[in-house]
This record gives structure tokens, sequence and C-alpha cells, in this order.
């Protein structure tokens, strides 16, 4: 008998999070990471209160500076018992493809990562094979 | 045999269970498949569940009369790894 095991993935690891930016592409140098959660500024340089009551605020950040006129800063709070959150303006998402399939791809990046890391603390291999057709990846774990 | 964990394109995680998968968010476990004797006791047969999942395969049998339960039990990950989450 076997159970698929869905998961909804939740960032936590906020270098992990980083290096997953930089692998689709993202410049290192432009990725802020903060122990503590950091506001999140408006094209305007403005603080934004979209999706938290006091301001949204976030650990890793890509700033403004960094991305096409008229974007707000791109930002990710991470809360490992309510989830993190991706804060992306909708202009950002429509005009310069920083959306759900970007981050899908982020996320890729991170599971992979976390995955090996994961398995390696086992002393298990892993490989990954991406399926150009489905856009899928796929970890694999080698049998020991 | 190689555990396999798919990522989909919009970053959500599937994979069949294991005590040993990494922590990588909120998990919903439901049953894939199951391994049962045959009716005449004669070998195990490996059945799909009606999960959506499984597609075009929900519900089929996908052996039948496989003589060892360990040999059953291979086939059905081995099957669901490459025909429901690579989708060969």
């Amino acid at each position: 008998m076997s159970h698929f095991s869905e998961i909804k993935v939740n960032f936590t690891d906020a270098q992990m999070l980083v290096d997953a930016l930089v692998a689709v592409g993202v410049a290192r140098e432009k990725i802020e990471c903060h122990a503590e959660p950091q506001q999140v500024l408006d094209y305007r340089g403005q603080p934004t209160k979209y999706r938290m009551p006091n301001g949204d605020v976030g650990h890793v950040i890509i700033r403004r500076k960094h991305l096409p006129s008229g974007h707000n800063d791109i930002a990710f709070h991470l809360d490992r018992e309510k989830g993190s959150t991706a804060l992306i303006c909708d202009y950002a998402r429509d005009r310069s493809g920083y959306n759900d399939k970007w981050l899908g791809k982020v996320t890729q990046e991170y599971v992979a990562a976390q995955t090996k890391k994961h398995y390696e603390k086992l002393g298990k291999k892993v490989y990954r094979v991406n399926d150009v057709v489905t856009g899928r990846a796929h970890l694999f774990v080698k049998a020991s | 045999m190689d555990k396999l964990i798919t990522v989909e394109p919009d970053g959500s995680v599937i994979t069949l269970y294991a005590d040993d998968l990494p922590e990588l968010g909120k998990q919903t476990v439901a049953r894939a498949s199951a391994v049962e004797p045959e009716a005449d006791g004669n070998g195990w047969s490996v059945i799909l569940s009606q999960h959506p999942r499984n597609g075009k395969y929900k519900g089929r049998e996908i052996a039948r009369y496989v003589q060892r339960r360990e040999d059953a039990l291979r086939q059905e990950v081995e099957f669901i790894q490459r025909h429901i989450l690579q989708g060969e």
C-alpha cells in the first residue's frame, strides 16, 4: 500500500531561498537577506501595507532599484508556522515576468536544494532530471 | 529502487509518502494504491485508488497474480513513480 504525499512548500531557510533566486538568474548582490524582516517599499519609496496590517516586511528582498522602473520591492516573508509569503506587486507580475511561473521555478530550485541537503545528511545522493515538456523537476534519491 | 520526488511547475511537491521525507511545508497524505491478496489466494494484485492524481489509471488493477507480495509492492511503487509522478 502506498500513499501520495502532496506538499505545499513553505520557505523557511532564507539563505537557501537566496540561492534559489540566484539559480533562476537574480544576481546575488541584488538580494538582501535579513534575520529580522525589513520594511518593503513601493515604487515611490513608500512603505507598503498590502498584505500585513502593520506594514509589509520581508526577510529576503530584491529592492526596486534593481528592478525596472515602476516596480515595488519584491520580498519574501518567512514564517515557519503561518507559511511564507511572496510579496510581488501586480506590475512586476504582469510586466516583468515575476509571476506564478517564475515563483514556481524559484520553488523548484529551493526544493531541490533542500532535498539534496536533507538526504546528504542521511548519506544518500540526489540527482535531478528536468522534464522540459511538462516543466516538472524530478528529484531521485539514490537507493543505498 | 530510487525514491522520486516531483516538483510541479507551480512549485508544489508530489511524492510517495516516506518517513524520511524532508520538511518542505504543509503535507497532505492520501491513499494512492493497495496491494491485496487475490480472491483465490493465488498471489497478489496491485490496485490504484480513485485519487485524482492517478488520472487515467484511477481504480485500475495494474498487476495481478504476482506470486510474492514483496514483488507486488515493488511493482506498485515502480508503476506510480513512472506513470503517475513522471507521467510517462
